[in-house]
């Protein structure tokens, strides 16, 4: 029987006398900022690897901001993001000089979690595209000894490394998927499902659950109106923020348009016995004149709505 | 000297404490907002007539606030817009029974106005095609009898009457437009181009001038990215505000995929030696974007292309 | 002719179009040309020379495209080595370390490399930390800052480019007397100042007083102004940035810089004009619009006021 609950990837900006913020800019946004998401019923927080500085400095370490969290209703940290989306002469997963300040990097987050139950280390397992390619055998190889070796250390601490493939990262066809998934290690390496991210690509998120459900730790829940079917993916300067055709790549589930059979996924999830936290997630909801606060709610009705009833008909 | 003159048509949004707010919310927004279209070359405002309720009040009268705009760069207030809620009981163009009505309304709101020396009294010549359909030949004609009558009594003011024909609007296709023309006394009726409404009812703004050079008393340039396809014209309750084709049709001159091709306007009129004023509009900028931004792209389109073709 | 510019930093466009669209507003408001601001990564495209060549392909190619904006040109850039960046490995620097100098050499010569090729004349740099992260009381300190700057001066000399220092009212330089002995243990041939009208009076200075006592080293200006002092110098606690530049520190003040006639405003801005005119200063003047919500808006307002308040003539 699936035991599941719901978390929020940490994206959002509010207004501010001096325009658009993220709630870091100071402790009374951030505050705020988790009351919101706690009063629309999300149990977990997500964030990113790179944030845990600024959160310490704000609530005097990430053990006392859990706390916090904990004060207004939600449960825990249950993931930490991190990515490499440029490559620079210190980092890049494809280029195996780099490793060590990577696994540096990881062992820092790890390190600023401990003994909070954290459950997830979801990585975008490479760089854009366009930094990558062409995209071979041997540099997905060197990708996923990176990926093993942070899994194996991360898992030490409690937490799974678990890989989240963007549209525009260098392993998301169907087939560069299952090599690399192939290559890196089960016991240390999990699957990450980005609906949004998959669909994009042109590959059935769904379908990807189905054949790698006993690796999945987790998902982001998020939606998406268009499909890459004009190579934005390895479009420089930046495939997401500045793919020519599209200026907004993700919406909130329950967009109209959307592309993602969200009720397919949930009754596969629940067919499968699958239990974890699900994630929303949201990035760059206010492009175009959209706003955090009002995708987060129309998700969580959503969830309220459609797949809690999907869940209780089951 | 130019030839052309640039007025701003005067929607605007600012973010205040309490949400977004116009320019009559408060004295300061209204500092801020005269400002701001002076500082990117505006000389000119345009304005709805009944706006002279809260301007009275701000300032004390019209005529005062035309004093402070001078203070603040801009020369005057340049046309007005009618403010007539269309309701076939009391005040429609195609009825003429309520003709009475629309003329004496808008002598006394002219007659508000007196002090002032504004050039054009812009009118929608026809209520909405939802609630005027079908559009006859009579319904046209009983509108340009009205609007004789209107332009007769506003000549008496120095104001020229003048046709803007909204997307929405019952008289909006080519045929239709021309008919009313045909129909209006030349004296008392001019012709105001709407370059974006016009485009996306599928008439091409700069034919429509060609033809109508002689009774065009003004413009506004407007742009769109979209072409009316679902016949949202007369979709209700609101073929504008609540279209399912679009959540937006208009955009400031110039932008990303617009449809009007103000270059080539801009030759036909300096083709026929249009001279006056040119009132730059984009209502709704809010939506997904901003009036300041959209103000100051305008005026730097009018500057950097428009200017370089009739200066 | 006066030279005038304005900041960008108030804006964060990301693609193409939107960065088109604030430069037009830059231009349409009678500015021709702009002063860049140091960022990272693919959220600041013009926060980085290589950014930039991303983005539009050289120097000459982001000209083109400013042309085509009607901007004439980049006057200056900001850059904070202390600035974590992933370009730099996320290691911030400090020019009272010795060891960090190459690297900000290094780092301050792409910026350098960047204006000389395309025509612009300043590099603006955060020349220490801020006070609560590293005071200059201990021996030496002094002395590292100004070895290295002059190092950075003199590379820019070289390529056409004046440095120019910009002291924040977080700065370290604002307590005791460091500013004074900093400047003079410069050559002032490789080192000058940018004089921030604003960073200024929240730092309870005067910024004509400022001027007249240090006109010889200001080769830069940039004017905003503000409503607030810290008067109680909370610029030395703990974590100034988070709870004083971003929390408002005790004064709860939730946006430090305002637009140049705002009411209350410290600065008297056409009087601090008016003295620079007096003088025959001849560098750059660059207006900010830092922390406005609306940074069109505060283009348009500053633009109108310059213009028929101050009577400065449209470009």
């Amino acid at each position: 029987m699936s035991d599941l609950k719901w978390s929020y990837m940490d994206h959002w900006v509010t207004d501010s006398p001096r325009g658009p913020v993220g709630p870091l800019h100071a402790r009374s946004y951030m505050d705020r900022y988790i009351q919101q998401l706690a009063g629309l019923g999300f149990a977990g927080f997500d964030t990113f690897v790179y944030r845990l500085p600024a959160i310490a400095e704000m609530y005097g370490s990430v053990a006392l901001f859990q706390g916090f969290i904990r004060d207004c209703g939600m449960e825990k940290i249950t993931g930490i993001f991190t990515a490499y989306p440029n490559a620079t002469r210190f980092r890049a997963p494809q280029v195996r000089e780099t490793h060590d300040q990577i696994v540096a990097d990881c062992r820092m987050g790890v390190e600023m979690c401990a003994g909070l139950g954290v459950e997830n280390f979801i990585v975008m397992p490479t760089t854009t595209y366009y930094d990558v390619e062409p995209v071979t055998a041997e540099k997905l190889k060197v990708t996923a000894d990176l990926w093993n070796r942070v899994g194996e250390m991360t898992l030490a601490a409690g937490m799974k490394t678990t890989c989240h493939f963007e549209f525009w990262g260098a392993i998301r066809t169907t087939e560069e998927l299952d090599t690399f998934l192939q290559l890196t290690d089960p016991r240390y390496v999990f699957y990450f499902c980005d609906t949004a991210q998959h669909t994009i690509a042109g590959v059935d998120p769904v379908a990807l659950f189905e054949k790698y459900h006993d690796r999945c730790t987790g998902f982001h829940f998020k939606d998406t109106r268009d499909v890459d079917t004009t190579e934005q993916y390895r479009t420089p300067p930046d495939p997401e923020l500045m793919a020519p055709d599209v200026e907004r790549w993700f919406w909130e589930m329950g967009t109209g348009q959307g592309l993602v059979d969200f009720p397919a996924l949930m009754r596969s999830i629940l067919a499968r016995d699958w239990s974890g936290w699900l994630t929303v997630e949201l990035d760059k909801a206010d492009v175009g004149g959209g706003n955090y606060a009002e995708s987060a709610c129309v998700a969580k009705w959503y969830i309220d709505h459609v797949l809690d009833q999907i869940k209780a008909d089951t | 000297m130019s030839a052309l003159r640039w007025s701003y048509m005067d929607h605007w949004r600012a973010d205040t404490p309490r949400g977004p707010m116009t320019q009559y919310g408060s004295r300061r927004l209204m500092d801020d907002f005269v400002k701001q279209i002076s500082a990117v070359g505006f000389e000119g405002l345009d304005m709805f007539d009944f706006q002279i309720y809260g301007l009275t009040q701000m300032f004390g009268s019209i005529e005062k606030y035309q004093e402070y705009l001078q203070d603040h760069g801009i020369t005057k207030i340049v046309n007005l817009f009618r403010g007539i809620m269309y309701d076939p009981r009391v005040a429609d163009p195609h009825v003429r029974e309520t003709h009475d009505e629309i003329v004496e309304s808008t002598r006394r709101m002219l007659g508000m106005w007196e002090g002032l020396q504004v050039e054009n009294l812009i009118v929608m010549p026809a209520s909405l095609y939802a609630d005027t359909a079908p559009v006859t030949k009579d319904k046209i004609k009983a509108a340009a009898e009205c609007w004789n009558r209107v332009g007769e009594a506003s000549a008496e003011f120095g104001v020229r009457t003048t046709g803007h024909h909204e997307f929405f609007c019952a008289i909006r296709t080519e045929e239709d437009i021309l008919s009313f023309y045909e129909w209006t006394d030349p004296r008392y009726v001019s012709f105001f181009c709407d370059t974006a409404q016009h485009c996306i009812a599928g008439v091409d703004p700069v034919a429509l001038y060609l033809k109508l050079h002689d009774r065009c008393s003004g413009f506004h340039f407007k742009d769109t990215r979209e072409v009316d396809t679902t016949q949202a014209f007369a979709s209700r309750p609101d073929a504008e505000l609540m279209a399912p084709q679009t959540a937006r049709w208009f955009y400031e001159m110039g932008t990303k995929g617009g449809l009007v091709d103000f270059p080539r306007l801009m030759h036909a009129l300096k083709e026929h030696e249009f001279t006056g004023w040119i009132t730059v509009e984009h209502d709704k900028a809010n939506i997904g974007g901003d009036y300041a931004e959209s103000t100051a792209l305008s005026m730097w389109y009018a500057k950097h292309v428009l200017r370089e073709i009739y200066p | 002719m006066n030279r005038w510019g304005y900041a960008v930093n108030a804006w964060a466009p990301v693609r193409r179009e939107h960065q088109e669209r604030m430069l037009k507003v830059v231009s349409a408001c009678g500015f021709g040309h702009i002063e860049l601001s140091c960022g990272s990564g693919r959220w600041e495209p013009l926060g980085r020379p290589e950014w930039i060549a991303r983005n539009h392909g050289s120097p000459a190619g982001f000209l083109g495209f400013l042309a085509e904006c009607g901007i004439d040109g980049v006057s200056s850039f900001y850059f904070d080595p202390g600035l974590l960046t992933e370009e730099e490995g996320f290691i911030p620097r400090s020019a009272a370390d010795p060891g960090d100098r190459d690297a900000i050499v290094a780092t301050a010569a792409l910026f350098t490399d960047f204006l000389a090729d395309i025509g612009g004349s300043v590099v603006v740099a955060r020349p220490t930390p801020s006070q609560w992260q590293q005071p200059l009381a201990r021996p030496g300190a002094i002395g590292a800052v100004a070895r290295c700057w002059e190092a950075v001066g003199a590379y820019a000399r070289d390529r056409g480019v004046t440095l120019a220092l910009h002291v924040d009212f977080l700065s370290a330089l604002r307590a005791d007397d460091n500013l004074d002995r900093l400047l003079d243990a410069t050559d002032p041939a490789l080192v000058g100042m940018a004089l921030d009208t604003a960073e200024l009076a929240v730092a309870a200075l005067d910024p004509v007083v400022f001027y007249r006592q240090y006109r010889e080293r200001v080769v830069h200006v940039q004017i905003k102004n503000t409503r607030q002092a810290d008067s109680r110098d909370e610029y030395a606690l703990p974590h100034a940035e988070l709870n004083l530049l971003r929390g408002g520190g005790s004064y709860g003040e939730q946006r430090w810089f305002h637009d140049l006639d705002t009411a209350g405003g410290l600065v008297d801005v056409a009087g601090f004009l008016a003295e620079l005119d007096a003088t025959g200063y001849d560098g750059w003047r660059i207006v900010e619009s830092d922390h406005s919500p609306h940074p069109a808006e505060t283009a348009m307002h500053n633009s109108w006021f310059l213009r028929h308040v101050v009577g400065v003539k449209r470009s």
